[in-house]
């Protein structure tokens, strides 16, 4: 009886201790207070994935939280999570996608909205809403309501070898004609060993994201007023023509068959003389441990055909995270854990480190002696491009899928093939609008 | 009457299997035609659309030229493959020293993933560093870019196919050679037949059948073609490799638009099945 009496008491014994160290340890830290939780997050192959992959360690130290991040070609990402979400999969907690998806996600109710947790002070510890850069944290809210963090932002800019300017007397273009004489020097000069210019040419959204320049540059636009494609006006079409003329003419062998990482890589090998793409690959270019043409590089705006043109022709695309509805309250927490964490200034900062990642959506990050020592070359004017970059560039309602791809197919058969420019546009224009935007 | 009873018991599970994964599926595809699902709207629901999907694979000019595009690498890949399978097995279909080793050595293609074989084959065709693109340079003094025109697009995805998939013609056209009997070919020997008669009037009329299924199998799979051509041009340039696998794939996971992209597959399942059921009933006539 006695010895029962004795196991009983240093049971109880145990029991407060584990309780009260429990408790001690929630005050202390309350990110701790679900540890022992696994969540999935499905992110795009981009620096601040790889990032965070190599941060992780200190997220799940610091909260007890099992992260597994998967990360997969952003081809492929949008049509892995619109079947997942369709299927209330729980697979992933979270997913990385660009903001043009999310009126659609919350019609469907993909989802879930994350207010409840910004309040929560035992949740909120790493998220600071007011450190967002705040055009970017306006693209992961609808309607006065928060569904995401801002993973990462960019525009487009010109990047051109300074060098070979120099070699040849040459201006930074303000023009596209300007551009195309630039490319034109430098493609004849070299004997056509450097190219004049290198664009993506890869049919589908990869020629779409880099035609933008061309077709907004010289007045064009997508849609007009009733919200039809029009991309066969006169001046899509010189600009069209102009796209298929510069990069026929001064392009490097294999352009058609171009999307981002096989751009970038010609041009870090120093096979180009200028290329216009994300504010991303600055930092590739300035990265020593796989660039050919580290301080080579001048920044500059994209340059503009025409003084009244409807919309910028440089890109502004912000990229977030986004929690699954369809999972518990429990996992939806986890998530908003990590998803504030891998945004909060501190991780950015770290990030700068450890990836060629310059996209930063964190003002504290972007604004810090790290961003300016690594990124220096051309931080001033990326920051340039993102504030005057085109929220329009790319086409945003709920079928821009189909409408990219669509107008990217007739793209990469005027590129080819150089067929009846106008005929190709009016005939995607005409499929699009009549099958497509019914 | 109790041994039929237990006979059934012992059919049943490969029956029931057999329903799970392919009936059920296949009468769930069809009633998917029959609807407009798109991914992108009302979560996925259902909504009942008659022959709408029908209609629309009919009138849309990207579909029609998908299903000629199979066609012209179905022609192109199958005509190459068996003219040089036949040949190959025939020169084979000899002794010589280290014929083994040669005959190993030819099927390794067929054990790579299509996968593999596409990433590799577009590294060789890579106009700025591809092998392929060198040795054109080399002898012709041209830049060749193979994936990045209307046409080489095409011929390439046809040479990766005749790169993989001639040893399986080889594979079955030799063993089937080789099971010939041996007192035809002696008597067609001292009837004193050249080596080309021999070829000709006695050993390509025997191993015929075996062509003839080859020849099925390689079509079937030729037009199912779908994981070389995605990585090695997506379906590009413009379309011009865009099979109706391709393109039921994209309407599918691009354009979220399940109802029609089952439609394209449903549409293609039927016209391949009856092709081929109608050229199985030919052989068979042979």
């Amino acid at each position: 009886m006695k010895r029962n009496l004795a196991f009983l008491l240093s049971a109880a014994m145990m029991v407060t201790s584990f309780a009260a160290s429990g408790a001690t340890a929630y005050a202390e830290a309350p990110e701790k207070a679900l540890a022992g939780t696994e969540i999935t997050v499905l992110c795009e192959g981009h620096a601040s994935s790889n990032a965070y992959e190599k941060l992780l360690p200190e997220f799940e130290e610091a909260t007890g939280i099992k992260v597994n991040l998967e990360i997969i070609p952003y081809e492929e990402l949008p049509q892995k999570v619109l079947l997942s979400f369709s299927q209330k999969s729980t697979d992933y907690d979270m997913i990385m996608n660009d903001s043009m998806y999310l009126q659609g996600y919350i019609a469907n109710d993909y989802i879930a909205p994350i207010d409840e947790y910004i309040a929560d002070d035992t949740l909120n510890m790493f998220y600071d809403k007011a450190d967002f850069v705040e055009s970017y944290e306006k693209t992961v809210e609808s309607d006065g309501v928060t569904y995401g963090f801002p993973v990462y932002g960019e525009s487009t800019f010109l990047m051109y070898r300074k060098d070979l300017f120099e070699k040849y007397g040459l201006e930074v273009p303000k023009t596209l004609t300007e551009m195309e004489e630039c490319a034109k020097t430098i493609y004849e000069g070299e004997n056509g060993e450097v190219a004049g210019i290198t664009l993506r040419g890869q049919q589908g959204v990869h020629v779409v994201y880099v035609y933008g320049a061309y077709l907004w540059g010289y007045g064009g636009h997508y849609f007009n007023e009733e919200g039809k494609l029009d991309i066969a006006t006169d001046e899509a079409v010189a600009g069209t023509e102009a796209f298929v003329r510069i990069l026929n003419s001064y392009g490097p062998a294999g352009f058609t068959n171009f999307g981002w990482q096989e751009n970038r890589l010609l041009f870090q090998q120093g096979k180009a003389g200028m290329t216009i793409d994300a504010t991303v690959n600055g930092a590739y270019c300035e990265d020593p441990s796989g660039s050919d043409i580290v301080g080579k590089v001048g920044y500059a705006p994209v340059p503009c055909e025409v003084e009244n043109a409807e919309g910028g022709n440089a890109s502004l695309t912000v990229h977030g995270f986004y929690i699954n509805n369809a999972i518990d309250d429990n996992q939806k927490k986890a998530a908003f854990l990590f998803g504030s964490w891998a945004t909060s200034a501190k991780t950015q900062e770290a990030s700068i480190g450890v990836e060629p990642h310059c996209g930063l959506t964190s003002k504290t990050a972007m604004y810090s002696d790290a961003f300016q020592a690594q990124y220096g070359a051309f931080a001033n004017d990326m920051i340039e491009a993102l504030a005057s970059g085109n929220p329009l560039y790319m086409p945003t309602i709920t079928e821009a899928n189909e409408v990219i791809n669509r107008v990217g197919t007739a793209l990469s058969s005027c590129l080819v093939n150089g067929s009846d420019i106008k005929q190709t546009l009016q005939d995607v224009c005409d499929d699009v609008n009549t099958n497509v935007l019914k | 009457m109790k041994k039929k009873k237990i006979y059934r018991a012992f059919i049943l599970p490969a029956i029931i299997t057999m329903v799970i994964i392919m009936i059920i599926p296949f009468l769930f595809a069809i009633y998917i035609t029959f609807h407009d699902v798109n991914l992108l709207e009302s979560g996925g629901a259902f909504f009942f659309a008659g022959i709408k999907n029908f209609k629309t694979f009919f009138t849309d000019k990207r579909a029609l030229n998908s299903v000629a595009t199979s066609v012209k690498f179905l022609v192109g890949a199958l005509t190459l493959e068996m003219f040089l399978g036949v040949a190959i097995s025939v020169f084979l279909d000899r002794k010589f020293p280290g014929k083994g080793i040669i005959r190993a050595l030819v099927i390794i293609p067929m054990f790579m993933t299509p996968v593999v074989s596409g990433l590799i084959w577009r590294a060789f065709f890579d106009p700025n560093a591809g092998i392929v693109s060198y040795l054109f340079k080399l002898i012709t003094h041209r830049q060749l870019d193979m994936l990045g025109t209307m046409s080489g697009a095409m011929w390439g995805i046809i040479i990766v196919d005749l790169w993989q998939w001639t040893p399986f013609v080889i594979l079955l056209v030799m063993a089937s050679l080789d099971s010939l009997p041996e007192e035809t070919i002696e008597a067609a020997k001292v009837e004193g037949a050249s080596e080309w008669q021999m070829i000709r009037h006695v050993k390509i009329p025997m191993v015929k059948p075996t062509i003839i299924m080859a020849a099925m199998l390689r079509a079937l799979e030729a037009l199912k073609a779908f994981d070389t051509i995605y990585v090695m041009t997506k379906g590009g340039p413009g379309s011009a490799t865009e099979t109706m696998n391709m393109y039921a794939y994209t309407v599918g996971f691009e354009f979220y638009r399940i109802g029609y992209a089952t439609t394209i597959s449903f549409i293609f399942t039927i016209v391949v099945s009856l092709g081929l059921s109608k050229l199985l009933q030919r052989t068979n006539a042979l």
